[in-house]
């Protein structure tokens, strides 16, 4: 296969050069961050936590993974206004998803329904 | 007669977003929503189980923690693939490219070894109600040697079972209890979804590198995009993780 010649790059502003590098230089501290918070997880499930607590920790760790992943590395913290509007419609279906999965849960039939 | 599709490259003035970044971001919310509805499953199956095992149980944490930094991993040399393209150098593109495709391929690789110790691996009822797990070494028609699961320290010594002290013998496979189940349709689809992400990184590191010479805003725009649901699919894993393995 032949390979491509590199192309001259694109001239760039200044300004926007620096903020390129400096989001670069980000994404890689959240790949640090990532790695260190995959310890943690792990490190918590060998703690001895009670089941509720241990689950609890364990999604909040994970969330701030996400929202590290998302923010940083899909750039979502510098992103359009409408990919958050998109994004935040998402949010608040799959919220309704769960809040009425969890929901279900209070309303178990039992005998006494059952006629 | 050609005709142009517009903002395929440019932003659009309104949005000031081109063509497929929208569109892939509209995609990867309805992946959300795909995951939301399984992971919802996931709550009530566990919720209304009469017990539920750990994940140390039926996984190797140390293998999937080793599996999750190689993913995690992936995503960061994604992201220097996509910059060296902004950067105008191809050949380190190529390279972290083809690191993520390696990383990527590392994954599956893991997880196909865990599925198949999942099919080496099964549930042994004895006659008397006994219930021993671990790995079947040999048998044949009229005994089965079971090397099992230690446990607590145990002697980890070969047992040799005949056929008749048997009640029941189940494969760790799906079919073996919810949480097998879970396990496999979460992380088989998740596995197709990283294939995915491997194939069209696979094509863009390969022959769809081509449109680097002639187009390279629009080569970088589709890496992007690769990139995108690469990070996503780090992202349900980020929360498959822990629920299968550590919870």
């Amino acid at each position: 296969m032949n390979h491509p010649t590199p192309i001259e790059t694109p001239p760039r502003e200044p300004g926007r050069d620096a903020a390129f590098q400096k989001n670069l230089r980000a994404s890689i501290q959240v790949f640090i961050a990532l790695l260190a918070l995959l310890v943690a997880n792990v490190a918590v499930s060998y703690a001895g936590l009670g089941r509720s607590q241990h689950i609890a920790v364990a999604l909040l760790i994970s969330t701030l993974q996400a929202v590290l992943a998302a923010g940083v590395l899909m750039h979502l913290k510098s992103e359009k206004r409408i990919i958050r509007v998109v994004l935040v419609f998402t949010g608040v279906f799959f919220a309704g998803l769960m809040v009425l999965t969890m929901g279900s849960f209070a309303n178990e039939v039992t005998a006494s329904h059952v006629h | 007669m050609t005709v142009e599709i517009p903002y395929g490259v440019q932003e659009r003035p309104d949005t000031g977003l081109w063509n497929a970044k929208l569109g892939m971001w509209l995609f990867l919310a309805s992946e959300v929503m795909l995951f939301g509805g399984l992971f919802a499953s996931y709550a009530t199956l566990r919720t209304y189980a009469p017990d539920w095992p750990k994940g140390s149980d039926f996984q190797n944490i140390p293998l999937g923690t080793f599996n999750t930094a190689v993913l995690i991993t992936s995503s960061i040399t994604m992201v220097m693939g996509w910059a060296s393209l902004v950067m105008g150098q191809f050949g380190k593109f190529r390279l972290y490219m083809g690191l993520t495709l390696l990383l990527g391929v590392l994954f599956l690789g893991i997880k196909a070894t865990e599925y198949r110790g999942k099919f080496e691996h099964y549930g042994v009822t004895l006659a008397d109600g006994t219930v021993v797990t671990g790995h079947v070494e040999s048998q044949d028609a009229s005994r089965v040697v079971l090397l099992p699961d230690a446990k607590g320290g145990a002697a980890h010594e070969p047992m040799t079972l005949a056929r008749s002290q048997i009640k029941r013998m189940i494969v760790f496979g799906p079919w073996y209890n919810t949480y097998l189940a879970l396990y496999f349709t979460l992380t088989g689809l998740h596995a197709l979804h990283l294939l995915a992400g491997v194939l069209v990184n696979l094509y863009l590191w390969g022959p769809g590198s081509r449109m680097w010479q002639r187009e390279p805003e629009r080569f970088t725009h589709r890496v992007e995009c690769a990139g995108l649901f690469w990070h996503f699919v780090d992202l349900v894993w980020i929360f498959l993780f822990p629920i299968l393995y550590l919870l």
